[in-house]
């Protein structure tokens, strides 16, 4: 009988971050356990990394010392900035991954770190135990003293293609069983469903007749120790087709059989995230819609037809697939198919994703209820940390909402039941404008600090601040004159000598041009990431400022500490309000403000500080 | 320096019908939490045993100081205005005995009550919202027909509906702009800008159009003044004394807030106004005197409507009034005394030049001693001097003090002024009432924060600014403004804010 610090059930996304980030604690051990069929952190929808919001993420979970970013970098074939007109503090990295060696590099990764076990067996059972948890398979039984759960869409899966149903979270594997220690954890009522596109053979499409999207060598990578802008993998492009009045009149036409719409699929999708269905029967005069036709590998045959995920019988699908302009003549690999799925009762856990009645049982990733690797590796690491944090007797790290998309989408993950897929946009967060890609360092520096850890990525985060704070303030105090040969040569204009603070402001100016040729002006080297981070920091500065001003009143309340146990006491709030107050526990005024359903007088009461 | 929320747990006492003047009846309510056991002596019957909601007749004595029959009605918290148990005992209302009550409550550990203390109270147990205090503030001070609809209607829990759809076409912008960086492939560049144009001149218009009803003068529609200026012994309290002995309804004699000068209420029309004789103020050469002007032009701002007393055999002293009255000065109505004179006429034009009779303003009052000539100028008409102060004329230098109106009057032979003057004041109250004009202090100043806010998002938009997330960081802000306005953010500030200027709950 072997045991384990930390035991993870699922080697997906999710699992395999979890693992990463506890394996860091070199006294813990600690075991993946997962299905033998599949590999490690394989990638059973889109090929990509990132994207709005998302890229965020990745660059939050490099900075911390997570493991999707070096795995996105290694296996890119197409990199872009999503969003590059829209201003810094919205633009993305994406990377299209070659799904098979991601894959094979979370192997390799994962299996040269000696104090992570990966022991391939489908888990019979889960039973609580007196100082932790036994997990059981087949062959064996394990005690450990935390357990993280990351298994994705395969609590009481189901697949759907056409009137085909098939028992499993996806094509060719087999349903997760029901653990008995699940019997005491609650379910969201709402099961939740996915959908993914069919598969393309490459060689049957006509690329000429779409629009070619080449990978923008310009992007930098995730990973802190990849030189920026260097590539593991030759590039490959992605290319861009419409759906037309045709594809979607065969989709309309044969509405009853989509299992979405013909009630053999009772779950919700993410609005989002729609399938072409929702988009046929939802958007009635709409004809013309988006189709990126991704790489699914450097050498695979599959591609990736991003944007019309469905769940129609195989014959439907691929009648409409052949309406659109280059897939005329396209044959299909795999057909899409919707997956439909239980989810975690998510608001009876806390910031550690930790369940609130269960000590030291942990769940992440698309069992809460999310959609997205990003968004899955990001809960992974949460739970993964605490989890190491709580063997070795430490504090929690909580990740603020202010300062990172990570804790904005734990908070809102905590603090309310969703009833759609969970994915992260900008618009989710509140300070957008500080929540940016380039400065992820500077905001994750103080969170990975608090690990005590002394590893590669703190070395280089140390640095990194370091430099940043000493230029940062250099930058406002040193001048430039208004006569100054430089300002000449970049026809930039000033009324008087100004800081070169004050010049990278200006707002006509791209601050990260003006910046980089000001220190080549002048001689000095600077890593071009610091350089971003300095340019884009000082371009948005007055504005955080004054939205920070704005916010000082809100936030002031916002983060008021509240004692929900006296909240129930109260004789001035409802009884629907307390029953929502009990179950979620709010820490915060913020968390009772963002609970559905509770009411205005209630809000009013506790922020007068009546109570 | 009061705390309502240190002191949330005394029982307070206060008298809620007013005591300034005897009266039948007042009525004194005691709240707080189990304070019966407090003031059970007090009282010939057992407080303790009584029912709520109920009506008991018992006496009230204490010490040689009261001794008066009662009628008390129990109201047990929650069920109560402010969730409160609330004691409400009808007494004697003369002054004296009110009181002496008081007082004996006060000596029991009853507190008397600070300003608005019983509506705090009901905001803080979820008995009223902000909004419903805000209404019952306007309610029980109006002085028209119209604001007192209004405070009925907040009172009754309805939001303003104006700024309801103010924060909905809000939302509505800040989520077309939102699409621009999340959404942009599911929605297209075009129909994302296309919305976004829509709904931002959407909301810029309701900011603006709601701005524009601010008041912006210190002029308070709630309390309005009318007020007579004038140089002394042109005739201001003769005015003054003149209008009030027409106006029947005088409810009580208002003490002035300064001892300069004489306010007294009076109704127009279902009107309460306050009637101001700025006797007190010294004028002649005083008048430069620095703290005098400060104090006249104060009152000056802050009138609602300004009548200007001019003696007309002493005209000469316009040019001094004429330096004092700039431009942004303007009186509305000037009223020439001692018309009897025969030559006021000549004096008129010696002093204006050719005088016109004003067609369109017949509302001023009765005509009077004029005959209007074939040249369009006007003479007195000696022998019908009894038929009462004349008007309307209006001279072709018609910015003499920018007013618009002017009447001719003598207290010798004129006729009450009260109709003319009620009428042209009760005009002005409605057109000011016609564009719906923002009345409480608290929304002017959010309304303000929120234009303000406004024209700096409106400056990136004119500027072409492409950064949508800077775009949506300084909407926000105009947001958070907006929130404090409807009241879903009712920070500490607000509340403080609120009961400071809280004029109810004697």
């Amino acid at each position: 009988m072997i045991n384990y610090d930390i035991a993870i059930i699922g080697g997906g996304h999710a699992g395999v971050e979890a693992a990463y980030i506890a394996s860091q604690f070199q006294n813990l051990k600690i075991c993946i356990i997962t299905m033998p069929e599949i590999g490690l952190a394989s990638a059973p929808c889109n090929p990509a990394v990132g994207g709005v919001g998302k890229g965020q993420v990745v660059r939050e979970l490099d900075a911390l010392g997570g493991i999707i970013g070096r795995l996105a970098d290694m296996s890119g074939i197409q990199f872009r900035t999503l969003n590059e007109s829209k201003g810094f503090a919205v633009q993305s990295t994406r990377i299209q991954i070659d799904k098979e060696l991601y894959s094979v590099n979370a192997e390799k990764i994962i299996g040269e770190i000696n104090n992570i076990d990966v022991i391939r067996e489908k888990v019979l059972d889960i039973i609580e135990s007196d100082n932790g948890f036994q997990v059981k398979t087949k062959s064996s039984t394990w005690n450990t003293k935390k357990i993280i759960v990351t298994v994705g869409t395969f609590l009481q899966a189901k697949t759907h293609t056409g009137q085909t149903i098939a028992s499993g979270g996806r094509n060719s594997t087999s349903e997760t069983s029901n653990f008995s220690l699940f019997n005491s954890v609650k379910l969201n009522e709402k099961k939740f469903k996915t959908g993914t596109p069919s598969r393309l053979i490459r060689d049957s499409i006509r690329f000429e007749d779409m629009e070619e999207q080449p990978s923008d060598n310009e992007v930098e990578n995730f990973h802190f120790s990849h030189e920026p802008l260097s590539r593991f993998l030759e590039q490959r492009s992605c290319y861009l087709t419409y759906t037309n009045e045709k594809t979607m009149k065969i989709i309309r036409d044969n509405k009853e059989k989509s299992p979405m719409f013909n009630g053999q699929i009772k779950a919700v999708g993410a609005r989002y995230c729609p399938s072409i269905e929702d988009k046929a029967y939802r958007y009635m005069e709409k004809n013309i819609h988006h189709v990126f036709i991704e790489p699914e590998g450097i050498n695979s045959e599959k591609m990736y037809p991003s944007g019309i995920s469905s769940s129609l019988p195989a014959e439907n699908q691929l009648e409409f697939i052949k309406t659109i302009k280059g897939l005329e003549s396209v044959e299909i690999a795999e057909y899409g198919y919707a997956v439909e799925y239980s989810v975690l009762d998510t608001t009876q856990l806390n910031s550690s994703l930790e369940v609130n009645e269960i000590p030291g049982l942990y769940f992440a990733g698309q069992v809460n209820g999310t959609s997205g690797y990003e968004e899955a590796a990001a809960q992974g690491y949460i739970a993964g940390v605490n989890a190491a944090l709580s063997a070795q007797g430490e504090k929690p790290l909580v990740l603020g909402r202010s300062t990172s998309y990570i804790g904005v989408m734990i908070q809102d993950l905590i603090g309310n039941l969703r009833d759609e897929p969970y994915r992260l946009f900008t618009a989710r967060s509140e300070n957008r404008l500080y929540n940016r890609e380039d400065n992820s360092i500077i905001r994750m520096h103080p969170y990975r600090k608090q690990l005590g850890l002394n590893l590669k990525v703190d070395e280089y985060n140390d640095k990194f601040v370091q430099q940043y704070n000493l230029l940062i303030n250099h930058l406002e105090k040193f001048y430039v004159a208004q006569n100054d040969e430089f300002l000449e040569q970049n026809n930039i204009k000033i009324g008087k000598n100004q800081s070169l603070a004050t010049i990278i402001r200006q707002s006509t100016l791209d601050p990260i041009e003006v910046l980089k040729k000001y220190l080549d002006y002048v001689g000095i080297k600077l890593d071009i990431k610091l350089i971003r981070t300095l340019a884009i920091s000082l371009k948005y500065s007055g504005y955080i400022e004054r939205a920070s001003k704005g916010n000082e009143k809100i936030d002031k309340l916002l983060n008021k500490k509240i004692e929900y146990e006296k909240l129930l006491k109260s004789e001035n709030i409802s009884y629907e309000c307390k029953e929502r107050i009990k179950k979620i526990r709010p820490e915060t005024f913020e968390q009772l403000k963002n609970i559905e359903g509770i009411r205005q007088a209630t809000l009013a009461v506790v922020a007068s500080g009546s109570i | 320096m009061i705390n309502l929320e240190r002191d949330a747990n005394d029982t307070i006492v206060a008298c809620s019908s007013g005591n300034l003047d005897n009266t039948a009846i007042s009525l004194i309510r005691i709240s707080g939490k189990n304070f019966l056991q407090k003031i059970n002596d007090l009282f010939s019957i057992d407080l303790e045993s009584i029912e709520e909601r109920k009506a008991y007749y018992c006496n009230l004595f204490y010490k040689e100081l009261v001794n008066d029959q009662v009628v008390i009605v129990l109201f047990k918290g929650p069920k109560s205005f402010n969730g409160e148990d609330i004691l409400e005992i009808s007494v004697h209302g003369n002054i004296l005995n009110v009181n002496n009550i008081i007082q004996c409550f006060n000596e029991s550990g009853v507190r008397s009550s600070y300003p608005g203390e019983f509506s705090y109270r009901a905001l803080k147990n979820k008995k009223l919202s902000l909004t419903q205090v805000e209404g019952l503030d306007l309610l029980l001070n109006a002085n028209s027909n119209y604001i007192l609809s209004q405070g009925q209607s907040l009172l009754g829990g309805s939001l303003n509906s104006d700024f309801e759809s103010l924060y909905s076409s809000y939302l509505h912008h800040r989520s077309c702009l939102e699409i621009g960086f999340d959404f942009l492939d599911d929605v297209g560049e075009e129909l994302f800008t296309k919305n976004f144009n829509e709904s931002y001149e959407k909301l810029k218009s309701l900011i603006y159009s709601l701005e524009n009803r601010i008041n912006r003068t210190d002029i308070d529609i709630l309390d309005p003044k009318i007020t007579l200026f004038g140089l002394p012994n042109s005739g201001k309290s003769t005015i003054f004394n003149s209008l009030l002995s027409y106006d029947r309804s005088i409810v009580s004699h208002i003490e002035g807030t300064t001892r300069d000068y004489v306010s007294e209420s009076i109704m127009m029309k279902n009107c309460r106004f306050k009637l101001v004789d700025t006797a007190g103020i010294r004028t002649t050469s005083d008048i430069i005197e620095e703290e005098g002007v400060s104090r006249a032009f104060e009152l000056f701002n802050s009138s609602f409507y300004k009548i200007l007393l001019v003696d007309i055999s002493k005209l000469e002293s316009l040019v001094l009034l004429e330096k004092l009255f700039t431009e942004n000065k303007q009186v509305d109505l000037v009223i020439f005394t001692h018309c009897k004179q025969a030559d006021f006429c000549e004096k008129l034009r010696t002093f204006f030049g050719p005088i016109e009779p004003d067609s369109n303003s017949k509302n001023i009052g009765p005509i009077g001693p004029v005959s209007f000539l074939k040249s369009g100028s006007i003479e007195p008409l000696i022998s019908s001097y009894e038929s009462g102060p004349m008007g309307p004329c209006l001279f072709k230098n018609d910015d003499l003090l920018g007013a618009k109106q002017y009447l001719f009057y003598d207290n010798d032979v004129s006729l009450s002024i009260y109709d003319s003057i009620s009428d042209v004041v009760h005009n002005k109250y409605l057109k000011s009432l016609e564009n719906n004009p923002v009345l409480l202090n608290r929304h002017k100043q959010a309304l303000q924060n929120i234009a303000a806010e406004f024209r700096l998002y409106e400056n990136l938009i004119t500027d072409k600014v492409s950064d949508v997330s800077v775009l949506s960081s300084e909407l926000n802000i105009v947001g958070n403004c907006i929130s404090e306005l409807v009241g879903i953010v009712s920070t500490d500030d607000i509340l403080n804010n609120i009961f400071d200027n809280f004029c109810i709950g004697k």
